[in-house]
């Protein structure tokens, strides 16, 4: 214990600016990740036949082993922040796409009906009707999708990407040494705290944002 | 029709009789999909007059719900024109066609996630109202459908039940004050006691707008009970039947169009028909204040046409009491007990009272209380006489073969 307070004391200062790069490339890469979830679901909800295919790539996509990913990813982007940040969007992807999707397609058809029936045009009762109706179900995607994307973040370490990876790699390098444990658990500690301030962002997100009509 | 008519009667259907300006005309208008053999709408012609209430009744599958979404083109007809106000509808962007057409559907269609106010507000925004224009105008509809403002206004579509959720999406169509509006099934999803009121209401905040309504129901009894024109689908997508509900319910055209008005033909006709429409007996009357001589010759005069008591009125013609005189010569007098009035009241209603009632006729009133006529259990069968057709007695008239 004295020992873990002593790593601490010499090193949170590493351990803090590696949690904010932690935090910077999740965060980077969610933002990247809804906009590229939010192109391809407006494709899959223009052409109806998108969305099968789309479905199921994402799901086998996120069965593939992220340190394999990250590996592959070297000969074409070579190590650092590009190919960490490229591995977690395919990841961060994934969810957001599947309840984009599921989320528009879950509204009652009447709704639907209604909305085209009073005269809104198809842009108008997307952006008025469905994505809200939909809303929560993607704010669900997001939370889910940034969970998973603060863990995998941490595997960017292996090709030199930012972030609580370093540390814990270091830790993992050296089992035995006095330093080894100290730096695996502060860093691991430093994570969940990030994917639990994350989780509370989402959830008050979601406060702010659903409508109290349909939460 | 085939009523006995008053002249006064006579000479309001020869204005009737009018070329009334048609707001909407289908015109040889057909539906068929690919991979359908036979169209679900086949070569239809209809035309639909300013204000009138008319309903698309037939079998499930006969395409009237084909041909409601023609109109507002939520469904492209094959062939065939459509025409509101003199104007092709495929002239005009869809969306733009919509926004001057109210729409209510049977499974509401309320947006969950908007308060009521904002549902109400929804085509009124689309054209782009100023929030200072739109604000009264919400609170106006919902008074109109009898939902206080002030409660509901906030509320959101998931705290209403289904009738008052069937309110607001009435709301939203007329929000616009659209001159047309298109019902699809609207009080199908309701309960049996809220659906009556629902059409009754209906039919009340119909007098005051006075929209042309297009209405598709699969429920005849609710067709006839609401409609002044009623279109019956047939099989094969044609059309079986158009005309009043009277018309129809006296002279179903066919035997398919008899079968769909089913056993209680008869009971739908009886409410269909008002008191106006028929014509009423007369009575001897007395004006209030005459005695003695006066009195004895109006009722010895009664005597002469078969007829044991007068009915006294007040010098605005009300009805007070009856006059009876027995075998002494003695007279006394009797409350009114059943008096009916001639615009409010059908003939199944006027029955059942007439039943309850101490005099075995009805005494029938105008609007402002005077006095018409009376209306009697034989009355009654001598005006349905006509409308159940040659050779066959009203009686018989409900009664499937």
């Amino acid at each position: 214990m004295s020992g873990f307070l002593q790593y601490l004391h010499y090193g949170y200062q590493t351990l803090l600016s590696e949690s904010l790069s932690h935090v910077l490339i999740v965060v980077v890469a969610m933002l990247v990740s809804f906009v590229v979830a939010a192109m391809l679901g407006l494709l899959a909800y223009r052409r109806a036949w998108l969305a099968e295919p789309l479905l199921s790539i994402t799901s086998t996509a996120l069965t593939l082993p992220s340190l394999a990913l990250f590996g592959l990813m070297i000969p074409i982007f070579g190590l650092g922040f590009v190919p960490t940040l490229i591995v977690l969007v395919i990841y961060a992807v994934m969810p957001i796409l599947r309840n984009l999707i599921t989320g528009l397609n879950s509204i009652s058809p009447a709704i639907l009906e209604a909305a085209t029936g009073i005269g809104m045009t198809r842009t108008r009762r997307l952006f008025v009707v469905e994505v809200p109706l939909a809303w929560p179900i993607i704010v669900t995607g997001l939370r889910f999708s940034s969970m998973m994307v603060v863990g995998v973040a941490a595997v960017g370490a292996y090709v030199g990407g930012p972030g609580l990876g370093a540390t814990l790699f270091n830790g993992l390098a050296e089992v035995g040494s006095r330093s080894a444990v100290p730096e695996v658990l502060s860093a691991t500690i430093m994570i969940l705290l990030i994917a639990i301030a994350l989780d509370g962002l989402f959830w008050l997100i979601s406060r702010l944002t659903v409508s109290p009509g349909i939460r | 029709m085939a009523l006995d008519l008053s002249p006064q009667e006579a000479s309001n259907i020869g204005t009737e009789l009018q070329p009334r300006r048609s707001v909407i005309e289908l015109r040889d208008v057909s539906k068929h999909y690919k991979d359908a053999g036979a169209p679900i709408v086949d070569r239809l012609t209809l035309s639909i007059s300013e204000g009138e209430f008319v309903a698309l009744t037939g079998p499930s599958g006969c395409g009237k719900t084909t041909t409601l979404k023609m109109i507002n083109r939520l469904i492209e007809p094959s062939s065939g024109q459509i025409i509101i106000n003199g104007q092709d509808v495929g002239d005009l962007p869809s969306h733009r066609l919509r926004q001057g057409i109210g729409y209510v559907i049977q499974n509401v269609g309320l947006f969950p996630h908007m308060t009521i106010a904002d549902n109400v507000a929804a085509v009124p925004r689309l054209l782009g109202w100023k929030k200072d224009r739109m604000t009264p105008r919400i609170d106006e509809l919902l008074s109109m459908v009898g939902l206080e403002p002030s409660i509901y206004r906030d509320r959101y579509p998931r705290e209403l039940s289904g009738g008052q959720a069937q309110r607001v999406g009435v709301a939203r169509a007329l929000a616009a004050d659209p001159p047309i509006l298109l019902m699809d099934e609207p009080f199908a999803a309701v309960d049996p006691i809220t659906r009556t009121s629902l059409q009754d209401e209906f039919l009340r905040l119909q007098q005051s707008i006075r929209k042309t309504i297009v209405f598709v129901t699969h429920d005849m009894a609710e067709a006839m009970r609401l409609a002044d024109r009623v279109v019956i689908f047939g099989p094969q997508s044609k059309i079986a039947q158009v005309g009043a509900p009277t018309e129809v319910l006296s002279a179903p055209a066919d035997a398919f169009v008899a079968s769909m008005l089913g056993s209680g033909r008869l009971m739908q006709l009886l409410s269909c028909v008002r008191l106006r429409d028929v014509s009423l007996d007369r009575w001897p009357t007395l004006a209030q204040g005459l005695e003695g001589d006066e009195r004895l010759a109006a009722l010895s005069s009664a005597k002469i046409e078969g007829k044991n008591r007068v009915l006294v009125l007040d010098e605005a013609k009300r009805p007070l009491y009856w006059i009876y005189s027995d075998a002494t010569g003695e007279s006394s007098k009797v409350e009114v007990d059943c008096k009916l009035e001639l615009d409010a009241t059908s003939l199944r209603d006027a029955i059942t009272q007439i039943v309850y009632c101490s005099h075995d006729c009805a005494v029938v009133v105008d609007g402002d209380g005077a006095f018409q006529g009376i209306i009697n259990i034989q009355g009654i069968r001598r005006s349905l006489a006509p409308l159940a057709g040659a050779g066959t007695s009203a009686a018989n008239i409900g009664v499937d073969k």
